[in-house]
């Protein structure tokens, strides 16, 4: 047998810095031999399975300049902040909701109070509960070095499955977007074996909406590609006009062609395909009826 | 008849004696037994499904300082890990260490270390040259000429048994004559059942401490079911008299059956610790521990002649089961199968031929009802089937066919039978169907919309372990000490083992209500094999129903003689005295029926028999019960089925148990709550699929993509009703039979006749997942999507 979850056989160096900058010092100076912890429930599964095997692992996670939210015009998350207070925060958030339902979806008490928003980004995972609901908010991440502080869109950060652009010297400080615009709503729909689950395939739906016009229309979907993804074509049906049930099917239908699933993973590329039509049926109805309208 | 009322202990609701340690973690389970000077082991587990190891170097590891063992350097004995078997109906077909893979994850070698990081590393290091065979991984496939042989040749007892096409062992059953029953009927039904390898995911992997002793001997503290069956295999594997071998009970982090037999992991530790003469502690991962054991799968056919009237006239089932790379237990197992098929209704002719066959998957083993949730889902799925068909009512038909009060039940297998003297089939089943509102229940045909919903019922029992009136392929017995101490409080000392399910807590109930003495005052001792007499295993649902005989023998025994004592101290005829538990006090008070003035407590008494020397008020008994009456078990289920996405949700249940007198209460309705919850995940969700290029578990063997219903998925706990039938079982301790396995005989069998209710479809193969779903619903004609 190759492997085994609950021993990490190799030997590592393990530091908690007090300054962000001490991090970033460290990660330079041990480039790809550093590997930085935040709630560890991504990278310690990897070193007990040998996937990653760090000779220095430097723990973020009492770092409290990144544990913050800014809220105005630009809505500011530190990447430090557990899955448990971004829960939290966006609790009553109805533009929000589908940030609130992806990471309610993680379901497992030990997995939220560890789990970081920063660390479920930076893994690179599509399967990532929290990107696609992001993605939808057309979100930011601020990426972090020693030398230089870059901004870039969310839908940039992934390149490939578990690839994301980032550098091995920078950590994700934020995650940033602008204020959703009023008449917003939200929902989050994931399909998986169990309640508390990593996902076959989930989809995240943002509605703006005018009186019975759809002013914007943002859909994303998790492990439906070896990214986090939008699905533009079908957004593009929907935007600007008035609902109908013709109108509703014709994207679901859409989204279903646009998605671009590996034939490996939790369940069959054909379920995956029937799902998001339905799964975008759903979350776009309970969105809808939220984003209310000025009636 | 004692009436239910009048019990002190037994039937009441107590905080368990072991709750405390569990809920606040200090309860000390095998993983968390540290000793001066402990190392800690790894294994060498083969990569390959099929392999046979050409050489294998250890240097490596031996040179980072740590003790390594090979397949050459253990004993050189075939033996059967589970030890419930007479021994000329035992198969062997393992070694310590193997230099054959049979499947993925099984030992070649081990090393010990000072720590578990540097014993992982010494074993990466160890160098193999592998023969790698073609695997085998279908039954059927095994069975062909010319397919790979997973062995040539394994013992049976002590002769050699040639293994032909794979199969392991055959069992055929019959009475009257199948064909001339068939030819009675006027109907004719028959249809195939199949259900998959689930994990036992109990919460503990397993684990083991050895520590040798310095006059030869070993000390262990295993996971186990089974401290005795323990000792007596490792005495024989490792030649060492038994009085040398002591087996300690530690608590058990949940079993569902995978710790029956004496772990594989137990051995190996001993090897190890013999040779490294330090303790040695090997803790499987979960992976290791779910490529060493799962339910035993089964593929059924069944086929049922009928009368107009519904009276079944024969009945023949054949199941195939893939045993995996050992055969541990599946010449019993399909006597078994056979029995539960035989009990659940009545065939004057019938047939049974069961086939297991090997192949490279990790071997099946024992789970929560062995054969009988497989059995139960076949048969209750057929006997909707055939009353759709005939057009009666599911429950009419069963109540005009069960095996019940009067009739023989064969508890395991053909030769261990007993007549039923306590039966609440009907009770169960009339009272269930009120309960969620049977007769609402509307045709599939008639709902519409995408949601539907639609109820189920199963039913179905288990045996209360396994004895009869004469010996017979299996043993049972148990032994029991209850012995009062000086100020009244008593110890009561056996080796039967809780898996959680409150075993030893009944237990205590069972002595306190024989001693009338308050359940406060009784205590359960720490046990190990030297201090105990023989138990054969706490598993087939046989803790209270048999282990509580004993103990209530036992402790009949002690109170004859505290009665002697006291008959001396107060000058009353022993015969006519009394003992009832006093609240105030906390003492049991000895008293003579009719009069206030001859009262005396226990403590008094059993003080005044130190003092004065005339001994100890102690009972020892071995006992085996002569019967093994079922435990019924009802199950209905209601189901939502969402028909755009072939999700099935289970939105209300209820479970009833004929577990004759409830000893705990809400211990028994928390494990028909488990039941139902591990049936579900029978039904709908659990499997264990392999790679048959690599021979690999494609869910690797961690919980990220092993899954099992949590109460999450269950249905809301206001809609989870449980309730017991209102009978008594002559035989049994005040009236108890058992609950444990029975809990999740019914339940896939409920499941999918809800989901036939629901939307019109018969699912026969169970996991029932939404892909499987969906392609179902999408053929049936007429689905709005």
């Amino acid at each position: 047998m190759k492997m085994n979850t609950r021993i990490i056989s190799h030997e590592f160096d393990y530091h908690a810095p007090d300054t962000i900058r001490e991090v970033l010092e460290m990660l330079d100076q041990h480039g790809s031999d550093a590997k930085i912890i935040a709630g560890g429930t991504d990278l310690i599964t990897q070193m007990k399975m040998g996937k990653r095997t760090p000779s220095h692992v430097v723990d973020i996670r009492k770092l409290k300049d990144l544990r913050y939210y800014v809220e105005g015009a630009v809505i500011k998350i530190g990447a430090g902040n557990n899955f448990r207070s971004v829960m939290e925060h966006f609790a009553n958030n109805v533009p929000c909701r589908g940030l609130y339902e992806a990471i309610y979806s993680i379901g497992k008490t030990q997995v939220l109070n560890m789990g970081t928003i920063g660390g479920n980004l930076s893994n690179g995972s599509p399967k990532a509960d929290t990107a696609p609901p992001l993605l939808t908010y057309n979100a930011r991440v601020k990426l972090l070095s020693l030398k230089s502080e870059r901004l870039i869109d969310l839908k940039d950060l992934h390149v490939g499955y578990n690839k994301t652009v980032m550098e091995e010297n920078e950590i994700m400080t934020e995650i940033q977007f602008d204020a959703l615009p009023k008449n917003t709503a939200g929902a989050f729909e994931k399909k998986a074996r169990v309640g508390s689950d990593i996902s076959k395939i989930t989809c995240a739906v943002t509605v703006t909406r005018d009186n019975d016009v759809c002013r914007n229309c943002n859909i994303a979907l998790g492990a439906a590609a070896p990214v986090p993804m939008r699905a533009p074509v079908a957004e593009s049906i929907m935007k600007g006009r008035p609902f109908s049930d013709q109108l509703l099917e014709d994207t679901a239908l859409q989204v279903g062609r646009e998605i671009n699933p590996p034939a490996y993973g939790r369940t069959s590329v054909e379920y995956r395909r029937e799902m998001v039509a339905v799964m975008f049926k759903d979350g776009f109805k309970r969105a809808w009826e939220q984003a209310g309208g000025d009636k | 008849m004692m009436e239910k009322n009048k019990f002190n202990a037994v039937s009441k609701i107590t905080r368990r004696k072991d709750g405390m340690a569990k809920v606040t973690g200090k309860e000390t389970y095998s993983s968390d037994v540290r000793l001066p000077h402990m190392l800690y082991a790894r294994v060498l587990r083969s990569p390959y499904p099929h392999a046979r190891i050409k050489s294998i170097d250890t240097s490596e590891a031996e040179k980072m300082g740590v003790v390594c063992i090979t397949y050459k350097d253990t004993p050189d004995f075939k033996y059967n890990e589970r030890q419930v078997s007479i021994p000329e109906k035992t198969y062997r077909d393992r070694n310590v260490l193997s230099e054959k893979a049979h499947h993925v994850g099984e030992g070649f070698a081990a090393v010990a270390a000072k720590t578990e990081a540097l014993a992982e590393k010494a074993v990466r290091s160890i160098k193999v040259d592998y023969e790698v065979l073609p695997g085998v991984f279908d039954p059927y496939e095994a069975m062909k000429p010319g397919a790979p042989k997973v062995y040539d040749e394994i013992l049976l007892g002590e002769n050699v048994l040639p293994i032909e096409n794979n199969i392991a062992c055959k069992r055929q059953v019959s009475e009257g004559d199948v064909e001339k029953g068939f030819a009675e009927a006027d109907f004719i039904f028959e249809h195939e059942f199949k259900t998959g390898r689930v994990y036992h995911a109990q919460m503990e992997t397993k684990s083991v401490v050895c520590r040798p002793e310095p006059d030869g001997g070993i000390t262990v503290w295993p996971t186990t079911q089974s401290i005795h069956n323990t000792r007596q295999l490792l005495g024989a594997i490792f030649d060492i008299p038994l009085n040398k071998v002591n087996v300690h009970r530690v608590a058990i982090g949940g079993a569902f059956g995978s710790s029956i037999q004496m772990n594989t992991c137990i051995p190996i530790s001993v090897a190890l610790a013999l040779k490294a003469q330090k303790p040695v502690k090997l803790s499987l991962t979960r992976e290791e521990d779910m490529y060493d054991h799962c339910k035993y799968p089964s593929i059924i056919h069944l086929k049922y002649g009928l009368k107009k009237d519904g009276t079944i006239t024969a009945g023949e089932m054949k199941t195939v089961v893939d045993i995996g790379g050992h055969n541990i237990q599946a010449y019993p197992l399909l006597g078994c199968m056979s029995g539960w098929f035989v009990s659940l209704y009545r065939m004057p002719h019938l047939n049974f031929e069961g086939t297991a066959v090997y192949t490279n998957k990790a071997p099946g083993c024992a789970m929560q009802g062995y054969g009988n949730p497989q059995v139960s889902f076949a048969v209750e799925s057929m006997i909707d089937m055939i009353a759709e068909k005939m057009g009666m009512d599911a429950i009419q038909l069963r109540l005009k066919n069960y095996v019940g009060l009067g009739e023989t039940f064969w508890g395991q297998g053909p030769t261990v039978r007993s007549i039923i003297r306590s039966c609440g089939v009907e009770e169960m089943l009339l009272k269930g169907k009120d309960m969620i509102e049977w007769d609402e229940r509307i045709k599939p045909e008639m709902k519409t919309g995408r949601y539907r919903r639609g109820v189920g019922v199963a039913r179905g029992f288990h045996t209360s372990g396994t004895g009869a009136p004469t010996p017979g392929e299996v043993i049972d017995y148990s032994t029991a000490m209850v012995k009062v101490n000086e100020d009244g409080s008593v110890d009561v000392s056996t080796a039967l083992m809780c898996h959680g399910g409150g075993t030893l807590e009944a237990i205590a109930k069972i002595a306190a209500e024989e001693l009338g003495v308050p359940i406060d005052k009784v205590g359960i001792s720490p046990s190990d094999t030297r201090n105990t007499g023989y138990d054969v295993c706490t598993h087939a649902t046989r803790g209270i129903y048999c282990g509580g005989a004993s103990v209530q023998r036992a402790a009949k025994k002690a109170k004859e003689r505290l009665l002697e004592f006291a008959s001396r101290l107060i000058d009353v005829n022993p015969e006519a005295l009394k003992i009832y538990p006093e609240e105030g006090t906390g003492q049991g008070i000895i008293y003579l029926p009719g009069t206030l003035q001859k009262n005396i407590s226990v403590g008094e008494v059993a003080k005044m028999a130190q003092l004065k020397g005339w001994g100890t008020a102690i009972g020892v008994i071995s006992h085996r019960q002569v019967n093994c009456p079922p435990c019924f078990v009802t199950n209905f289920i209601e189901v939502e089925v969402d028909t755009w996405t072939g999700e099935i949700k289970t939105t209300r249940a209820v479970a009833a148990v004929d577990c004759g007198t409830p000893v705990n209460p809400d211990l028994a309705a928390g494990q028909l709550e488990g039941g139902l919850c591990r049936g579900i995940g029978l039904a709908l969700l659990e499997d264990t699929e392999y790679d048959t290029e690599s021979g690999e578990l494609t869910c690797g063997g961690t919980f990220v993509d092993y899954k099992f219903y949590t109460p999450v998925d269950m249905p809301p706990v206001e809609h989870v009703r449980t309730f017991f039938a209102t009978t008594y079982e002559p035989t049994g301790p005040f009236g108890a039979k058992g609950v444990g396995e029975a809990a999740n005989n019914a339940t896939a069998a409920a499941v999918a006749n809800a989901i036939y209710n629901a939307v019109g479809i018969r699912f026969a193969e169970a996991p029932m997942t939404p892909e499987v779903v969906l392609a179902a619903l999408q053929k049936q004609a007429g689905v709005e999507k």
